[in-house]
């Protein structure tokens, strides 16, 4: 034993002699010390960003119209206004459908300098006064602030601002600012984090509360080392250590070592092993002078960084397999690294394939949202395009597009990705489905949609509708019920009119949300982006979930709706959360997989589980009657909740794992959307598959899941590893593909000891094969 | 008294490479070789390039497998590990890794043949100092001379104490004192009872130190014995004798008579060297007694045996003109 460990601590000596590792150790070394000055303050959020702000023109115009009013905040506000600040704000528009790039342009320029403007005011003004903000709703923390009384003088902030440090008074602005406006301002967070380097600020202030600094930082140091520091270091290592095996096996050398009382194979395989030590000892640095800067600078201690340094090596062995077994059997270098890059180029090749078909043909295709129409099936998948089902030629056929979306689905050869969409919703008594969607050009400009079967689900209608627009009920009176950012609201106007008669009425104040009317939510809504409701249609009973905490409103005599009770869940306050109510119990599914149970009159706490680790829930869903509730999760797997029997249970179904969308056809009828596009109808209570909606299979479905399938799950898959550091950072087999926030935007679910797996075997085989060789090979 | 088993032990040994789709036809290397090499003896084989050293040697390490017939090393079959263990190997053309010094190489040499890192320590020094390196111990071998990279091998081989050494060109690239050297430390390992296997071209050095010599020509052992049994079996008698001597030309013809003697003038006025085929020690003493007789000084005589390389030469052509 001792002998094969004399060549590993040879190969670290021989790593250690190479001035290619002391380069690259100078490089890394270098590389952590321009980083080492970033450092971080925790600061009041305060000024106003571009993001800030939902709408800057609607913005503008409240201003412009409160102006003239007296005490009220845009009177204020106008007030500290400078001259030519008031100009700008005065001529500020909305940016005209289909305007060209050149008005663009210029709303853009227009639309910074207004938010500079607001910026510096709310940094440097003091807006408080007496009598312009008494009818306005300030936060708590406002009121704390406003509360803050100087010890000596006995003043309080509310008589005199100016006791208050800048800092308060600029957040105490925007607190301001935030209640004064809050159809278009967005809800801050107390404290934001601004970065500096050598104690300079740099970037703008990040929303976000110095402890979830990790949260968003993960992604860039996930980035940095799955595509720069991985790759380049793999070659790197490979470059310096082609040689080894060649030089070793170089008959000159060679015969000494082998009249030596050691076994061939094993001389090989601690070679290779020592090869790994050049790699160990540049992961080794750099991982643990990162672990060090983002714990010592940010105060991140993420020990599960160091997992990085086994990974890191476990891909350089993987490609190191195949470039000794070349060394070995031509002897030399130049043809060793040549095998490792082509093996790199195979590898990508096939990742390529299956990556390109999956995200291209497959996972754009998947169903996401089932709506049952009467006898009619109506899908969405996850690149939001509405289907129905065709029974006759047993196809989805695409619906309910616009002329404009239609056309760029017949123009693009793959599925286009369409904004997202708020429902869609079947008003069962009117026969139609109800659709909110922004426009191809952002998630704002939202316009409400409807369609029918008798119409071939033909969209109709276009009316504006509220860009916090996030869900839609149908309550016991078949009003349709809309729940945005800032109000519940109650749908007025006939979704059906033809928008274009309405469409130059945007510019006239006060028209454009003549579709919705306000329900009057008492006290206002301030929700933030990832908020989630749920409806109890029988008793018009409205949940929402928001930062930690439920609130249940209920319709009055006035049909206004008035929070009845709020409860605070025991999770991060940023976790968002899915919900869904059934008769007297309401389910919130947390992002971080905890499943409380509440009763739905008070909202106390009944019971809490946790049910999957490895991804968050998506959906939730109750059926009709409320027997049955179901949560979807983002790895694929449906749990149910069985009301009678009080008890959650993985859903008796097949595809378990493959799931990607759910409703309830009936009291006890599931439908399940799985592999891509297929629909089956279960029966819940005599465990039978009632229907099955399954397209034909084509050509490109017989190449992909017969051809590159299981070429790709044999292949090793090098490149896939960061998937298994991802599932070790985070904890989670799912990710996200957009920044969306929220539960409902898709999640790629990926096994994360697939790519391991496939790469263990395949360097084993290696490994296997190289000593088969050695053994028998004369020298 | 019991025999001791041979030390290296061959009977019939082939070896043919393969052949390959691209590579033509096999070539033997090896046809049926057998001999035995005793234990304490230093023995030396000796052949023209190809005629299968190598090969040999590897076979009896196990790097190489032979294609029929039998290989014995130190009472094991050739290549078995706990064989291995007990033999110190030079290979030709050592190679030594770049990143090494020379004590780092004794290092790794040594606990590859077994040996504690503690052990290694305790002899190092003292190897080194036989070899001449100690001064350079610390040096990278990327400065060492070819001759001093032949040291370190012979260090490496001596390190773990083998009863067995195997030298391939062990003087290869050493100046003459490097070359006077080694010679010494094989006559002390001679004296301490190792067996020594030794493969030179360089036929002087093989004639001064081995016992016993095998001659390979083309995979065929043309010969094994002493070297003087080697000039019997060339059918060769009698001896090169040189006499330096003083006196007038035709006296030393005279005393010469009959046996043709090759006169070289000398420098001086009456000086000559005299070379002079005589049967024996009696036709040399008789010679003797009539040059005094002929009152020519003798200033000095010179034997010469048949040497190794007369011997290898000669054997060779045999086999060359009767194949």
């Amino acid at each position: 034993m001792s002998a094969y460990l004399a060549i590993i601590k040879d190969s670290f000596r021989e790593a250690m002699a190479s001035w290619v590792l002391w380069i690259l150790l100078v490089l890394i070394a270098l590389a952590l010390l321009v980083f080492a000055p970033i450092g971080y303050r925790e600061q009041l959020t305060t000024g106003l960003n571009q993001d800030d702000v939902y709408d800057w023109s609607e913005l503008a115009q409240t201003i412009r119209e409160g102006r003239r009013e007296e005490d009220t905040p845009a009177a204020r506000v106008w007030s500290l206004l400078s001259d030519e600040a008031r100009q700008k704000l005065l001529k500020f528009r909305r940016l005209p459908a289909g305007a060209g790039p050149e008005r663009r342009s210029k709303y853009v320029v227009a639309r910074d300098s207004l938010q500079a403007s607001f910026d510096n005011l709310l940094q440097e003004a003091s807006l408080y006064d007496d009598v312009s903000w008494q009818r306005v709703d300030l936060a708590n923390e406002g009121r704390r602030l406003l509360d803050v009384t100087d010890e000596e003088s006995g003043k309080s902030a509310k008589s005199d601002p100016s006791i208050l440090s800048d800092e308060q008074r600029a957040r105490l602005n925007r607190l301001l600012f935030e209640a004064a406006f809050p159809k278009t301002v967005k809800v801050s967070l107390a404290t934001s984090v601004q970065f500096t380097y050598f104690g300079l600020d740099i970037f703008w202030p990040a929303p976000v509360r110095a402890d979830r600094l990790e949260k968003i930082l993960q992604p860039a140091v996930t980035l940095v080392l799955d595509w720069f520091a991985g790759p380049v270091g793999v070659f790197v290592a490979i470059l310096v250590t082609a040689s080894i095996i060649p030089q070793t096996f170089d008959p000159h050398s060679l015969s000494l070592l082998l009249s030596k009382p050691i076994s061939r194979w094993l001389l090989y395989v601690t070679k290779f092993l020592g090869g790994c030590a050049f790699t160990l000892i540049s992961a080794v640095f750099l991982l643990t002078g990162m672990w060090l800067i983002l714990g010592l600078r940010l105060g991140i201690w993420n020990h599960q960084l160091l997992l990085y340094i086994p990974i890191f090596l476990f891909l350089f062995a993987i490609y190191y397999s195949v470039s000794a077994l070349a060394g070995l059997i031509w002897r030399s270098t130049i043809v060793s690294v040549a095998a490792s890059i082509l093996f790199w180029a195979m590898c990508f090749g096939v990742g390529t394939a299956q990556s390109v078909m999956e995200n291209i043909a497959y996972f754009p295709l998947r169903i996401k949202n089932l709506i049952v129409a009467d006898d009619q099936l109506l899908a969405v998948n996850e690149v939001n395009t509405p289907y129905a089902w065709d029974a006759e030629s047993k196809t989805w056929k695409i619906v309910f597009l616009s002329d404009g979306q239609a056309e760029l689905r017949r123009r693009m050869s793959f599925p286009v990705p369409f904004p997202p969409l708020t429902g869609p919703i079947y008003d069962a008594p009117k026969k139609r489905i109800l659709v909110a969607q922004g426009s191809l050009r952002g998630p704002n400009n939202k316009k409400l949609w409807v369609g029918s079967a008798d119409d071939q689900w033909r969209r109709k209608g276009g009316a504006k509708a509220n860009d916090g627009l996030f869900a839609l009920f149908q309550n016991s009176h078949d009003e349709i019920i809309g729940v945005s950012r800032q109000d519940i609201l109650r749908l007025t106007g006939d979704p059906a009119a033809d928008a274009k008669a309405l469409a130059w009425m945007e510019f006239i104040p006060g028209l454009q949300d003549d579709i919705f009317s306000s329900a009057d939510a008492e006290p206002p809504l301030r929700l933030s982006d990832s908020a989630a409701a749920a409806f109890d249609s029988q008793n018009d009973v409205l949940f929402i979930y928001d930062r930690g905490r439920v609130f249940r409103f209920t319709a009055d005599e006035n049909r206004q709706y008035r929070q009845t009770a709020a409860a605070r869940l025991d999770v991060d306050s940023e976790d968002a959360a899915v919900l869904s109510v059934a008769g007297k119990t309401l389910l919130v599914a947390c992002e971080d997989g905890q499943i409380f149970l509440l009763e739905a009159h008070d909202l106390r706490q009944r019971s809490v589980q946790v049910l999957e680790t490895r991804g968050p829930p998506r959906f939730a869903y109750a059926a009709p009657g409320g027997g049955w509730m179901s949560i979807l999760f983002h790895n694929g797997r449906l749990w149910l909740y069985d009301a009678a029997a009080g008890k959650f249970l993985l859903a008796p179904v097949g595809a378990q794992g493959d799931i990607s969308g759910t409703a309830f056809s009936g009291p006890n009828r599931l439908l399940i959307a799985h592999h891509t596009s297929r629909v089956t109808e279960y029966d819940l209570r005599k465990h039978t598959v009632v229907s099955r909606r399954a397209p034909a299979i084509t050509l490109t479905d017989r190449i992909y899941y017969y051809g590159i399938v299981p070429l790709y799950t044999v292949f090793p898959k090098p490149g896939e590893l960061d998937k298994t550091t991802q599932y070790l950072l985070t904890g989670k087999e799912t990710v996200a593909v957009d920044n969306i926030p929220g539960l409902a935007s898709a999640q790629i679910k990926f096994d994360p000891w697939q790519p391991v797996l496939s790469s263990s075997i395949f360097v084993l085989l290696m490994l296997l094969a190289a000593s088969v060789y050695i053994e028998r090979q004369e020298f | 008294m019991i025999q001791q088993p041979p030390t290296i032990n061959v009977v019939d040994l082939c070896k043919t490479y393969r052949g390959g789709w691209f590579r033509g036809a096999g070539v033997t290397a090896l046809r049926n070789v057998s001999f035995d090499v005793q234990p304490g003896e230093i023995f030396g084989l000796l052949g023209p390039n190809g005629a299968g050293k190598t090969t040999f040697i590897k076979i009896l390490l196990g790097i190489v497998r032979p294609t029929g017939g039998k290989a014995r090393l130190l009472d094991r079959p050739a290549g078995d590990r706990r064989g291995r263990r007990r033999v110190g190997y030079l290979p030709e053309n050592l190679r030594i890794p770049r990143h090494q010094n020379a004590l780092t190489a004794l290092e790794f040499y040594g606990r590859l043949s077994g040996l504690s890192m503690a052990e290694i320590r305790r002899k190092r020094p003292a190897l080194l100092e036989t070899v001449g390196l100690a001064h350079r111990a610390k040096d990278s071998v990327r400065k060492y001379s070819k001759g001093m990279l032949q040291r370190l091998g012979l260090a490496q081989a001596l390190l773990h104490d083998p009863d067995l050494l195997i030298l391939d060109e062990p003087t290869d690239g050493l100046d003459p004192v490097g070359r006077s050297q080694v010679r010494a430390i094989l006559h002390e390992l001679k004296a301490q009872g190792k067996t020594v296997f030794l493969n030179s071209h360089l036929l002087l050095e093989v004639e001064t130190v081995c016992d016993r010599v095998a001659i390979l020509d083309h995979g065929h052992l043309r010969y094994v014995g002493g070297i003087d049994a080697l000039s019997k079996q060339l059918g060769q008698t009698g001896l090169d004798v040189a006499f330096d001597v003083g006196g007038e030309e035709t006296a030393i013809r005279a005393a010469f008579n009959g046996h043709h003697p090759e006169l070289v003038l000398g420098n001086e006025k009456n000086r000559f060297r005299v070379k002079a085929k005589l049967a024996d020690q009696a036709a040399v003493d008789a010679a003797i007694d009539r040059l005094r007789t002929a009152k020519i000084s003798i200033l000095a005589v010179e034997p010469h045996r048949m040497s190794l390389e007369d011997a290898f030469l000669g054997l060779l052509d045999q086999h060359t003109e009767k194949p």
